[in-house]
């Protein structure tokens, strides 16, 4: 099962700082997360990119990914 | 009211009329459209604006278009021999002296009236004389290889 | 990683394409275009940091014969409060639409309030003085304390701290606060032996890119409405203009001129939306250009910081623990860089507890903008600092601590991902290696290092490759080249073509010509564009190949394409890309091809810096006397231009580090408001500036490339600092290092 990771900020609404998941795809992990931590709301993942295995992704919606995945919720990023 | 300014600029006879408030700096790009003179401060701090009046160094910035009556001037647009580009700009680019490049026409005409009055600067003098012109993009580093470069292909040349 | 790659063109030293326009002066920067029928527009600012304004009486200057058109807040279509992105950072319109022009309060010395557009730039500026304004006048909150204190004034009466764990029920002027953690510091602290804990000051400086904001706009209701402008994205002030004024894309043009420096600041939009509402309606084109003035009062400096940091480690090195709590300063709406000081301030290091929490502090003055690995320098300077004084009282050498600690793949960052292959030891390692490192340190000078740490990003980019029948071409791209990138482009096309990189001329195009690219900015050009770039020469290469089998009537997969020529495998035919070309009309038409990516896996960049200075011990004056920047390319695709990144970088920082500050009076205003006074570094402050390329491909780039442009200013805040420090013998907490402040220090004597 791929893992997540969520930031400090995350884990205040789901409780953990890590979790698994059956989800193979980010519609599906998105969708597994809310059933699973009731308190998180569809608005707390929007807005952030995802890292898939390191990679940063700011877009991840059509994102797939392998059970052996680690997943991170990062905010999307600023520069100059 | 307006004053007719006459003056030659890259060799050329020019006249415009102007307000007479109106900087050379103004009077260069809004009257006869040549913007290859910048403007970073119009006052004097940043060497953008460098141009040569009748032989010396100034910013066209402190400088009123009617004191260029009479005068000879030299822009950027005159350092090129048409497509022939002066070895201090083909050293710019050899040297990769320029990043966004708003500071090189200053820095171009500052490094030819800079060797035309010291054909052999040391590096320190080439900083000191060029501490007039600001680049924020470089970190000047290359700015003096590109003209201690071309002040040594101008020494073999002579 | 795979054996270094050969390479044809990546790596050499090519003159840049658009080089003879900008050593001629030919090159058309954002002051430099005019449209006929053209008027000017000047802008009315606050004289006041904080005020309400009472009255705004705009009609004398109405009536008068040489004024064309006013502007004031009330002729923006009413937005709502919605956050959308632009440039690089999210901005909420509302702000924008406030920034640009202050709708019922000033929030800083400088603020627009009223625009006049008139036949003439002196007769707008003149008009200026027809405008009759009436203030309340506010207490300016000038500095993060002020604003925090009990009973601060507000800025903005409905402002809530976002990122509370129990949300926020009065209003302040902390816009949010965010936190990270990773381990638990507690029970970290309890292992250490040693501890250095340090409350770290900066100031508000400024990007001071040398060409001052400008922009030239044209309204048509019936035709696309065209907006010339010094950006570093044009499709994202076409985002602005359009979310402001309640326009269409497609009714907006941008085109970007030549930029003149940007480094963050010319990220977001300050005139353009003004000169479409002057244009709209005097039915003129309308030129705006800010003066120097303007641009350090009202455009984009970077946040003042203040940063809390307490670093523990093992006698034997090993950091066990680090904590942090940041301030940053967002000038007079919410969003400073806090998010990415919180996210890089540790980084650099491999350490199992960690915890940060930065807060957003909104101050009466100017709204910030991106500079550079915005947040990065604030923070990085706090905890290189600190580094150097733990190293010191360890009696470890500062680069063997950084060893002992460093990030490197595997690591767990702070803000999520596990980091992959990343040149950090490898930028020790060289710093030692140096002969800079290797040289002692001079009669009366200090030492210095620091390391620093950013992300880059990828992003959309979208280019078109047109081929001649000729076999010259053009690259088109979105990225406005701010410190020549087109050379970059040329070359990485070329090595996919197989051809001489001249025979390609790479220009940035308009709005309308291609689909949406992001900024130039977050080092992601080289990166991203250059993932289009490659992708759009790989699909010309496809074409070639299917056009050479169709002459020779056999499958693409019968041929093969090396070094410009396709080759026919089934026979021994072989074409050049111009022959190919050149008989592109019999087999189906010209050649383009096109590359639209939204790039991923943007690798970040390590990069260390050596610093020794010399301190004047009566004057307190200090000189860098040596300079070594050492950075992660991961692959240097122009060298020159790669370096050039590092020393630019480098000197940003060290004006920095010793002179750049704005200096408010008790009024709030600036009072170094020119570059006379808010001295940037000149040629004569500086040595050479060395640098050290490291090259660790990142792995998601085809050439290996990592983005270069901003983690050189994140390391030069802390490597002068420590050597001045090491100068002077006192710890040093507060940049700039001015003569007053050093001298101070000095007689100090602690
Ligand atoms: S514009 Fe003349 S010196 Fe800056
Ligand atoms: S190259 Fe940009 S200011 Fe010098």
């Amino acid at each position: 099962m791929a893992v997540v990771r969520f930031s400090s900020h995350l884990e205040t609404r789901t409780g953990v700082l890590e979790t698994e998941v059956k989800a193979m795809s980010y519609r599906d992990l998105i969708q597994e997360l809310l059933e699973k931590f009731p308190s998180l709301r569809g608005s707390d993942l929007e807005d952030l990119a995802l890292a898939l295995d390191g990679e940063l992704i700011q877009e991840p919606l059509l994102v797939t990914f392998s059970s052996t995945a680690e997943l991170h919720f990062v905010p999307k990023l600023a520069a100059g | 009211m307006k004053t007719h300014v006459q003056t030659e600029i890259n060799g050329e006879a020019v006249e415009c009329l102007i307000d007479p408030s109106t900087t050379l700096l103004n009077m260069l790009r809004n009257d006869l459209l040549l913007t290859g003179t910048k403007e970073g401060c119009g006052s004097g701090d940043c060497g953008a604006c460098s141009v040569v009046m009748d032989g010396e160094l100034v910013c066209a910035c402190l400088v009123l278009g009617v004191e260029a009556s009479g005068a000879k001037i030299e822009t950027i647009e005159g350092v090129a021999d048409k497509d022939q580009l002066h070895v201090i700009q083909e050293k710019f680019l050899e040297h990769a002296a320029l990043q966004c490049g708003i500071c090189t026409p200053g820095l171009i005409v500052s490094t030819k009236a800079l060797l035309a009055q010291n054909p052999n600067p040391t590096e320190e003098e080439a900083r000191y004389f060029l501490a007039g012109n600001l680049c924020r993009c470089t970190g000047y580093d290359k700015i003096i290889k590109a003209v201690m470069d071309a002040a040594s292909v101008l020494k073999e040349a002579s | 990683m795979s054996e270094a790659r050969q390479f044809q063109h990546i790596g050499q030293r090519t003159i840049r394409p658009d080089g003879f326009d900008k050593v001629t002066g030919r090159a058309n920067y954002g002051a430099d275009f005019r449209l006929p029928g053209m008027i000017w527009g000047k802008i009315l600012r606050s004289p006041h940091a904080h005020a309400k304004i009472k009255k705004l009486d705009v009609s004398k200057a109405e009536a008068h014969p040489d004024v064309l058109a006013v502007a004031t807040h009330q002729d923006f279509p009413s937005v709502n409060s919605e956050a959308f992105a632009a440039g690089e950072a999210m901005m909420d319109v509302l702000d924008l639409a406030r920034n640009v022009l202050a709708d019922k309060k000033v929030l800083y010395h400088g603020h627009a309030i009223a625009a006049i557009a008139a036949t003439s730039e002196a007769a707008a500026a003149m008009a200026l003085n027809l405008i009759e304004v009436e203030y309340e006048v506010l207490p300016p909150v000038m500095t993060i304390d002020a604003a925090l204190a009990e009973d601060a004034p507000l800025l903005h009466e409905d402002m809530m701290t976002q990122g509370l764990t129990e949300p926020a029920t009065t209003p302040s002027n902390v816009a949010s606060r965010m936190e990270l953690k990773k381990g638990d510091v507690a029970s970290g602290f309890a292992e250490a032996d040693v501890i250095v804990e340090r409350t770290y000051e900066t100031p508000t400086v400024h990007q001071g890119y040398i060409e001052p904001h400008a922009t030239v706009v044209r309204y048509d209701d019936k035709a696309p409405s065209l907006v010339w402008a010094s950006t570093q994205g044009h499709f994202d002030v076409r985002a602005s203009v359009s979310k402001l004024l309640k326009m269409k894309l497609g009714q907006v043009k941008v085109i970007a001129s030549e930029i003149g420096g940007g480094f963050g600041g010319k990220t977001t939009v300050y005139l353009e939306p003004v000169a479409m509402i002057l244009s709209k309606k005097s039915g003129r084109p309308v030129k705006m250009i800010m003066s120097r003035e303007e641009v350090f009062r009202a455009s984009g400096p970077a946040s003042a910081s203040r940063s809390h940091v307490k670093i523990g480690a093992k006698q034997s090195g090993e950091i066990v623990a680090m904590e942090a709590t940041l301030h940053f300063e967002a000038g007079a709406f919410k969003g400073s860089p806090m998010g990415p000081g919180c996210m890089t301030i540790f980084t650099p290091y491999d350490v199992p507890n960690l915890f940060v929490e930065g807060y957003d502090v909104v101050v009466n003055k100017a709204k910030v903008a991106a500079y550079r690995a915005p947040g990065a320098p604030q923070a990085e300077f706090a905890a290189e600092m600190a580094m150097n004084e733990l190293a010191a009282k360890l009696n470890i050498d500062p680069i063997d601590f950084r060893l002992l600690n460093a990030a490197k793949e595997g690591t767990q960052t702070i803000y999520g991902p596990k980091l992959k292959e990343v040149g950090l030891v490898e930028c020790l390692e060289a710093a030692r290696r140096s002969p800079h490192y290797q040289s002692p340190v001079g009669e009366g000078c200090g030492r210095g290092l620091a390391a620093g740490f950013w992300f880059n990003i990828g992003g959309q980019s979208s280019v078109t490759l047109n081929l001649n029948p000729d076999g010259t071409g053009t690259i088109i791209e979105g990225s406005p080249d701010i410190g020549g990138s087109r050379a970059s482009m040329q070359m990485m096309a070329a090595e996919v073509l197989g051809i001489e990189p001249n025979r390609l001329n790479p220009i940035v195009a308009d709005t309308e010509t291609l689909p949406y690219n992001q900024t130039t900015g977050g080092s992601r050009t080289t990166f991203a564009t250059g993932m289009a770039v490659i992708e759009a020469a790989e699909d010309v290469v496809e074409q070639l190949k299917q056009r050479a089998a169709s002459l020779w009537n056999v499958t693409a997969e019968q041929v093969d394409y090396k070094n410009g020529v396709v080759l026919n495998l089934a026979g021994d035919d072989q074409m050049t890309l111009a022959q190919i070309c050149a008989s592109a009309e019999k087999t189906g038409g010209q050649i383009s091809g096109r590359g639209n990516v939204n790039a991923r896996g943007a690798g970040p960049s390590f990069a260390v810096h050596l610093c020794d200075v010399k301190v004047d011990q009566e004057t307190g004056k200090t000189d860098v006397v040596r300079y070594t920047a050492i950075q992660d390319a991961g692959k240097a695709i122009h060298p020159s231009y790669v370096e050039g990144q590092f020393q630019g970088g480098a000197v940003q920082g060290i004006g920095w580090a010793l002179n750049e500050e704005y200096v408010y009076n008790s009024d709030g205003i600036m009072e170094n408001a020119g570059f006379l006074d808010y001295r940037i570094p000149l040629a004569s402050d500086l040595p050479e500036i060395e640098t050290i390329i490291v090259e660790v491909p990142n792995t998601f780039h085809p050439f290996g490339v990592r983005g270069v442009g901003e983690t050189g200013i994140v390391p030069p805040l802390g490597a002068v600092a420590s050597a001045v420090s090491d100068a002077i013998d006192r710890p040093v907490t507060k940049i700039p290092c001015s003569p007053p402040h050093v001298l101070s220090m000095i007689l100090n004597q602690g």
